[in-house]
């Protein structure tokens, strides 16, 4: 392709392109925020607070203002960071892990509000050379610049989302993401973005002067082209219009000519992209279950509201089966005329997507706070789903014809192990959140140190630790805290004279955060009930540990 | 009650044990242990330094090892004897070789058929490790079975061992296992299973379990030890623990034992001796051959004399067949046209210097023989022998192949915890964060050698637990100088007459085809066992390739034999501080030296390498010492034997030999006393030995008739280089090299930078900085060209002056291959690459290795600017001859390659032709500018690490703040202490110890090298700059003394951002 083609060809899009923005304003038009502080202010940091960096694989990814002027930039190693920082005592430093798992929600937070504006969001990272990762979002708006009344306003409310969510950012427009992207990086004495030129033209043009570097993705291209020359947009296209694309094409591969077409809207090879281009991504927000029941009359009583309860879950229901969800939590919320509320949630041992178990836990905490004001607006909401197992399927039917379907288990203890479940999730329901623990095994020597109590709903509880294999007897019960025994007549004494039998075992350890060190013998009470004492070595006296079955 | 331990592992068995040997050996003794045994696991490394102490404490050591035999029983087998040592040591070898490095393999089936002389202890475990006993044998039924066979095989020489340490269950288990033993009748053993020598290293045990499991100690639960009772203990806690019968067995065992590590004797290979002869009479012949070639002129009686008293102490030491080996392996390398030099304390043997395998000659130094060999110190003496780095391999090669490998191994290096492998191990183990622990260990050794590190921790903004980070310095300190790993000697090699394995244990190294042998070289010291040093030295092989470059154009400089002796010129260069590549007074503090010592003849080198160093530094040595060379301090001497042994230096003992005389001439002290006085000297700092002579010194001095105050000054002043002071013999060796490279650097530049630029990496400058001195010394550097360089680096005429240059070679492009580097030339076979698609079409390199070749700009004779030859390249497809240019075919019978003066008109030719067939092609033109004279220079430095543009300080001299800063060429005009700002490219930070905290920077412009002084308030204020600049401006005062400059730092600013693309890096030595 020479250069008079290539010449015919943007002049012959431009034409096309006025044209069009004359007829109905419909050519895209992308807006690219990038997130600049994002790894910071995902935690809740501001970059104008002192002294916070934020870590990844010992790299720092984001900083405090303060902290940048320090020499601190992203990608410097975090020892070295350590080292340029300048001590303050009044607000030392501080140094947080990056939490990919936070970025992820306070990206659907943004994305949240900002579907307010257009549906055709799409999120957007790429990795830079300094090994920190460059987060934004791609927007297209030509479909909603009429709604709005013009780019400017578009423009001042994602401005307005933003600094509401409190978020930094740099933003630019674009004929396409691409260049929209890019032109995010330019300094401050770019073109207006809102001004009202969005012609691909001027687009290109703002480009010309932005070095090469900042086509991430394309790193060895890149190198490559600086090798022989190329250092900025502008170098290309003038090379583009100069020589051919074709001769880029083949020294720096297909996928980067392909990028760089699709930047420079340049329609190689006669491929009609434009008809080919993939519809703009639209946004799906996270969709909740959110259903309420407003009563004809006011409640009083919890009986009155079993059935709407069991309405309400029975809807949660067929919504889950049909997603192929499930719930460990529902949530209620119960209003009056005066819009009074009040909340509570019901949690379930296992992962269920029955309605008749959801149903008795909820009555059972319905039973325990009596209603507060009489009940105008029963609302039943369900945030946390997750994907049902395979292995875990159940047909529609048998979940409302069988209750307790999981009790035709082949297994016997798979069989026990439900009925334990079910019935913890009902304790939990009445005696309220926490207050029904359970043990997990840990592997260690000091034997109150030998499990943890943990909620019931912690996580923990799904994956116990397995302890090592011990060969040595222990007692069935084990006191969480050795008790104190004391000594009568030389003897020593706990509820009856203790012989000592059997011992010592000696353990010690614990050196790194309370220093242990106990003799344990098997001691016979005056009742031939079977202890475990032991003489604490430092304290220089004698507990009991446990009793033996 | 007699008690024996019999099973105790030392630090050796590595990550196992919180004790170091001597600790074992030392507890065992003061608890009145009647022996103890160190059973390493699978291991003898640590037996000797077990044995050293135990024979200076006088208890019975007990030589053992543990094994985990891969059916899961762990055994105990101890030597009681030398056979049955040699089949311990034996069984060690084969399990360790048939296994990767830091593992081993141990069967059943070897124990049995292999130790058939050894003890056997079958060691009963409580919980045997899960993942090490796949096969582990439970219940009781199955471990009778085990008792039978065990029982068949090893008779009566089995025992079971039982090990009381207060764990659950224990007594009942202890209770069967005594029905098993009844059963079988097999006798039961009461065993320590000693991880530590005292029960207050159970934290720094746990904490090496935890760097063993490569987990945090919070997480490892049962996998710790549930107590601390494996230590040594009282033999009153021992008699209330075991059974009488059971402590009673230790003796029997004990009484069993007869070896002793002593017993080992080393025999040398024989087989250089030619039969009919005695070792004596063979040595005798080639010392005699050697002086006739040493000195033709016929031997002085003073060297005749130190022959003949050399030669008796060999015969009666007999050490004839060490001295052979050594000579057998320095001849190979003459043979092979290796340079070699021996040094060290081998260059007071005139033997050594008779038979070539030193070069210093008795006119030389004063030797002295016994720093050498000492009749009272009985132990062998230590040859090291540098050959040329590039070829030392082949001498490693010879060796083997000679010897064989059962013969020749390796000596170990034991790889020990320092400060900052240290941290970073406990660190982990105590679950400190990552970034703590990285803080911590980089800090420790670039500013916090002995700094407040807990301030530093605050001062960073780190919070942590107080109480873990007590601890954790606490474990710090305490695993320093703990043995980590075992790991290959430099160069140390043991040869035997017979099987090594019998005396030492051999095991894989992680080179392959390396085998090391499990003791270092204090243990072959402590044992006796001579090690013959091959040691790798740059400057040999630079030497060399000088020589072979001055060949091309003075065929009589053949060897560094024919390079005139005591050259003024070589004096005079020197004593400018021109001194950059020549061996040993490169440094900044040897060239700083240079001028103010101005050597003049050979003895001056020998000083001035032996001066610069922490010792005389340290003893306040060096000032006196010139002050008496100017004349302006008077030289005393007590008496003439003291004039005798300091009349060389002025009074001043530089020398370690100097201390040694003294103790001798003055004190009175024994050669062999002397020589220990030697040894603590060197060793000062790490124990108080050296005090030790402190009394017999003064007391020795007053007895002779010199006073008080004399003898307390002589010895401060011994006591100050202690440590680091250098020996004559070892400096001599030295300076030798020192005056051959300054003579080849003086007379043929070309061929020595080009020697050292081929030689690389040696020494203390870049090639950036090599090739920059080189060019102020007039030597034209010619660039890369495709048509004219060769892998190498080589030396080339200049087309008008005929004087020789250097032409920059395919080597230094750091992207390209060596292997295809080294093919380019015989590609190019003569004929002139035209293009680069000519290029792609005759040889097999990649389109990567073409652009390699394009960005260094290598083909600016045929392409043009790099960008149009990176243009190109990257156009070329190798396999595709549908893309080459249209050019016409070479002649069937090529012109030779052209000469630099013809080859203008060709590059002319080809471009125009280039040019031509472009203009077909004209929508593949470049359209980019030709780089810029920056880019180009950062381009050089990004390629090749060098460039032969213009120095980039000329670049940015023209903008301010480089265009108000003086250039390194100014300097001297300006007066001492007047205000001066500099500027330049950060080349080389030092740090040394002595200095107190000083930084030394060196600043590189277009004229030269600027030096910095950095004090350390200076280095507090500027701490980002002087760690981490590029390109600094410095503003300070000048300190000019004998024409030696320096800039006193007051203010350093940091341009870096102005190389922005520059990629140079300073040399930073810490």
């Amino acid at each position: 392709m020479n250069k008079e083609t290539i010449q015919h060809e943007i002049n012959q899009t431009k034409n096309e392109k006025i044209t069009k923005e004359k007829n109905h304003n419909r050519e895209p038009l992308w807006v690219a925020i990038r997130l600049s502080h994002f790894p910071l202010e995902s935690l809740n940091v501001q970059r104008h607070n002192t002294n916070i960096m934020v870590s990844y694989k010992n790299h720092i990814c984001a900083t405090t203002d303060n902290l940048h002027a320090q020499g601190i930039e992203r990608g410097t190693p975090t020892s070295t960071a350590q080292l340029l920082y300048i001590p303050n005592e009044e607000s030392p430093l501080r140094i947080y892990e990056r939490e990919c798992d936070t970025e992820e929600k306070a990206l659907s937070r943004i994305c949240d509000a900002l579907y307010n504006i257009t549906p055709h969001i799409e999120t957007y990272a790429v990795n830079a050379p300094n090994g920190c990762e460059d987060v934004g979002l791609l927007l297209e708006i030509s479909r909603c610049i009429a709604l709005f009344k013009g780019v400017k306003i578009i423009v001042g409310k994602i401005s307005e989302a933003l600094k509401t969510l409190k978020f930094s950012f740099a933003y630019a427009l674009g004929h396409n993401k691409n260049i929209a992207w890019l032109l995010s990086y330019r300094e401050k004495n770019s073109p207006n973005p809102t001004q009202p030129t969005h012609s691909p033209q001027h687009f290109i043009e703002a480009l010309k002067p932005l070095p090469l570097d900042y086509l991430y993705e394309y790193q060895d291209a890149i190198s490559q082209l600086k090798k022989t020359g190329f250092f900025c947009f502008g170098d290309l296209i003038f090379h583009i219009e100069q020589s051919s694309f074709h001769s880029l094409r083949k020294r720096f591969g297909e996928n980067f000519s392909q990028h760089l077409s699709e930047t420079l809207d340049i329609d190689n090879c006669m491929q009609q992209r434009a008809l080919f281009k993939k519809p703009a991504v639209t946004y799906k927000p996270k969709q909740l279950f959110i259903e309420s029941i407003q009563f004809d009359y006011p409640i009083s009583n919890c009986e009155q509201l079993e059935h709407p309860v069991k309405t309400l879950l029975t809807a949660l229901t067929d919504e889950l089966v049909k997603n192929q969800e499930q719930t460990q939590n529902v949530c209620w919320n119960l209003y009056d005329i005066y819009h009074q509320h009040i909340i509570f949630s019901v949690h379930f041992e296992r992962l269920h997507n029955d309605t008749i178990l959801a149903q008795e836990l909820t009555m059972i905490q319905l039973e325990n706070q009596p209603l507060p004001f009489e009940v105008d607006t029963l609302e039943l909401r369900c945030e946390n789903v997750l994907p049902v197992h395979f292995e875990n399927r159940s047909t529609h039917n048998d979940l409302h014809h069988d209750p307790y379907h999981n009790l035709h288990c082949d297994s016997h203890d798979e069989v026990e192990r439900n009925a334990i479940a079910i019935v913890t999730s009902k304790l939990n329901a009445r005696l309220g959140e926490n207050s029904v623990l359970t043990l997990s095994p840990k592997d260690s020597h000091i034997p109150e140190l030998t499990f943890t109590k943990t909620p019931m709903a912690s996580a923990q509880n799904l994956s116990p630790e397995v302890p090592s294999a011990t060969k040595t007897d222990r007692p069935s019960w084990i006191f969480n805290i050795p008790i104190k025994i004391g000594k009568r007549q030389n003897t020593l004494y706990w509820k009856g004279n203790l012989e000592l039998q059997q011992g010592p075992e000696r353990i010690e350890g614990l050196w790194w955060k309370k220093p242990t060190g106990r003799d344990y013998f098997v001691a016979k009470r005056d009742d031939h009930v079977r202890l475990w004492v032991f003489h604490d070595l430092y304290k220089n006296a004698w507990f009991v540990q446990g009793v033996f079955a | 009650m007699d008690y024996s331990e019999l099973h105790s592992l030392t630090n050796y068995s590595f990550l196992r044990s919180a004790s170091h040997p001597s600790e074992i050996v030392e507890r065992a003794h003061k608890l009145h242990y009647k022996a103890i045994a160190i059973t390493d696991e699978c291991s003898l490394a640590g037996i000797v330094k077990a044995h050293v102490s135990a024979k200076k404490l006088g208890i019975k050591l007990i030589v053992g090892s543990e094994f985990r035999l891969s059916n899961g029983i762990k055994v105990v087998v101890i030597a009681p004897h030398r056979q049955a040592y040699a089949e311990l040591s034996g069984f060690i070898t084969l399990a360790r070789r048939r296994a990767k490095k830091g593992s081993y393999e141990a069967h059943f089936e070897d124990l049995r058929f292999r130790l058939q002389s050894c003890l056997i202890i079958w060691i009963i475990e409580d919980n045997p490790p899960h993942e090490a006993a796949p096969n582990t044998l439970e219940p009781l039924e199955n471990q009778n079975t085990v008792a039978q066979i065990l029982k068949k095989s090893f008779k009566e020489r089995l025992w079971i061992g039982i090990s009381h340490q207060y764990t659950g269950g224990e007594q009942s288990r202890h209770l069967q296992w005594q029905v098993l033993a009844i059963k079988n009748k097999l006798p039961i053993v009461a065993c320590g299973s000693v991880v530590m020598h005292d029960k207050s290293r159970k934290p720094l045990h746990d904490t090496l379990t935890a760097i063993h499991e490569n987990t945090a100690i919070n997480h490892l639960g049962t996998k710790l030890n549930a107590n601390a009772e494996a230590y040594l203990k009282p033999l009153s806690q021992i008699a209330n623990r075991y059974p009488h019968h059971l402590i009673e067995e230790t003796q029997v065992i004990n009484n069993l034992c007869h070896f002793s590590m002593d017993e080992l004797r080393y025999q040398y290979p024989q087989e250089l001796v030619p039969k009919n002869h005695t070792p004596i009479q063979h040595l005798t012949r080639l010392v005699n051959q050697g002086k006739l070639k040493r000195w033709p002129q016929g031997t002085p009686n003073f060297a005749q004399d130190i022959i003949d008293k050399e030669l008796t102490l060999i015969e009666e030491l007999h050490y004839e067949f060490y001295f052979l080996t050594v000579h057998d392996i320095v001849m190979f390398a003459r043979r092979q046209n290796i340079l070699c030099q021996g040094r060290g304390s081998a260059a007071n043997s005139v033997v050594c210097y008779c038979l070539h395998i030193t070069e210093i000659s008795p006119e030389h130094i004063n030797v002295l023989f016994e720093r050498f060999i000492s009749k009272e110190r009985d132990e062998p003496p230590d040859i090291d022998v540098d050959f040329e780095h590039q070829r030392r391999e082949e001498v490693i090669q010879y060796i083997y192949k000679k010897y064989t490998r059962q013969r020749a191994a390796l000596a170990a290096s034991v790889v020990t915890y320092r400060p900052r492998s240290a941290i970073r191990d406990i660190g982990k183990a105590l679950g400190l964060e990552p970034e703590l622990i990285d803080h911590l260990a980089k800090s420790l050794a670039w500013w916090d050698r002995t700094g407040d590190l807990m301030k530093r921790i605050e001062e960073a903004g780190l919070s942590s637990n107080k109480h873990l980070l007590v601890l954790f310095f606490a474990l710090v300190e305490e695993i320093i100088g703990f043995p980590r790993h075992l790991s290959q000697h430099v160069g140390g090699f043991i040869i035997t007459q017979d099987k090594i394995s019998d005396l030492v244990p051999l095991e894989n190294a992680s080179m392959p085809e390396r085998t090391i042998i499990q003791w270092d070289k204090d243990d072959l010291e402590a044992m006796g066992l001579l090690k013959i040093d091959v040691l790798a030295l740059g400057m040999l092989t630079a030497l060399r390739k000088t020589l072979e470059y001055v060949q091309r154009y003075d065929k009589n400089l053949k060897s560094i034999a024919d390079i005139p002796k005591e050259d003024p010129k070589t004096y005079q260069m020197l004593s400018r501080g021109d001194s950059l590549g020549v061996f040993q007074v490169e440094s900044r503090a040897q060239m700083s030296m240079l001028p103010r010592l101005k050597p003049k003849t050979f003895y001056d080198l020998v000083i001035e390498i032996a001066i610069v160093r922490p010792g005389p530094i340290q003893g306040d040595m060096i000032h006196p010492y010139l002050r008496r060379r100017d004349g302006i301090e008077p030289i005393i001497y007590q008496n003439d034997a003291i004039k005798k042994v300091l009349e060389p230096t002025l009074g001043v003992p530089i020398f370690q030999e100097q201390a040694i005389r003294l103790a001798m001439v003055a004190a009175g002290f024994s050669g062999g006393q002397a020589d220990q006085l030697r040894r603590a000297m060197a060793s000062w700092g790490k124990n108080g030995d050296l005090l030790k002579f402190e009394k017999s010194f003064t007391e020795g001095m007053l007895s002779n008739g010199y006073d008080e105050d004399f003898s307390q000054r002589l010895f401060s002043q011994i006591k100050g280089f202690g440590g680091y002071g250098f020996p004559e013999s070892h400096s001599a060796s030295f300076a030798l090299l020192c005056y051959f490279s300054s003579w080849l650097k003086c007379h043929h530049p070309a061929a020595f930078y080009c020697a050292l630029l081929n030689s690389q990496p040696m020494g203390f400058y870049s090639p950036s900085q090599l090739i920059q001195d080189a060019r102020r010394h007039h030597v034209k550097i010619f660039p890369l060209d495709i048509n004219q360089s060769v892998y190498e680096n080589r030396i080339e005429q200049k087309p008008q002056s005929g004087d020789w240059g250097i032409r920059l070679g395919f080597c230094r492009i750091k992207s390209l291959r060596s292997e295809k580097a080294m093919t380019l030339e015989s590609c190019r076979n003569n004929i002139p690459f035209v293009s680069i698609q000519d290029l792609a079409e005759r040889t097999d390199l990649s389109q990567a290795d073409i652009q390699s070749l394009a960005s260094a700009d290598a083909f600016h004779s045929i392409s043009g600017h790099r960008f149009q030859a990176h243009w190109q390249a990257s156009a070329v497809d190798p396999s595709d001859n549908m893309l080459s240019l249209d050019l016409k075919p070479l002649p069937i019978n090529p012109p030779p390659l052209p000469t630099p003066q013809k080859n203008h008109c060709d590059a002319e030719s080809i471009n125009t032709q280039i040019k031509m067939t472009h203009k077909k092609n004209n929508d593949d033109d470049l359209t980019t500018a030709s780089p810029t004279l920056e880019s180009n220079i950062m381009l050089d430095f990004q390629t090749t690490g060098i460039s032969l543009r213009p120095h980039p300080m000329t670049l940015l001299r023209q903008e301010p703040p480089f265009k108000y800063c003086k250039k390194q060429s100014e300097l001297l005009t300006i007066g001492n202490g007047r205000y001066v700002q500099v500027a330049g490219l950060v080349t080389g930070r030092q740090r040394p110890g002595t200095a107190k905290g000083t930084l030394f920077l060196t600043l590189e412009d277009e004229t030269g090298n600027i030096n910095i002084v950095v004090w350390k308030a200076t280095q507090e204020r500027f701490r980002n700059a002087s760690l981490s600049a590029r390109l600094l401006s410095v503003k300070g005062r000048l300190e000019t003394k004998d024409n030696v400059i320096h800039v006193i730092a007051g203010k350093l600013e940091d341009h870096s951002e102005r190389l922005k693309n520059f990629s140079l890096k300073s040399r930073d030595f810490h």
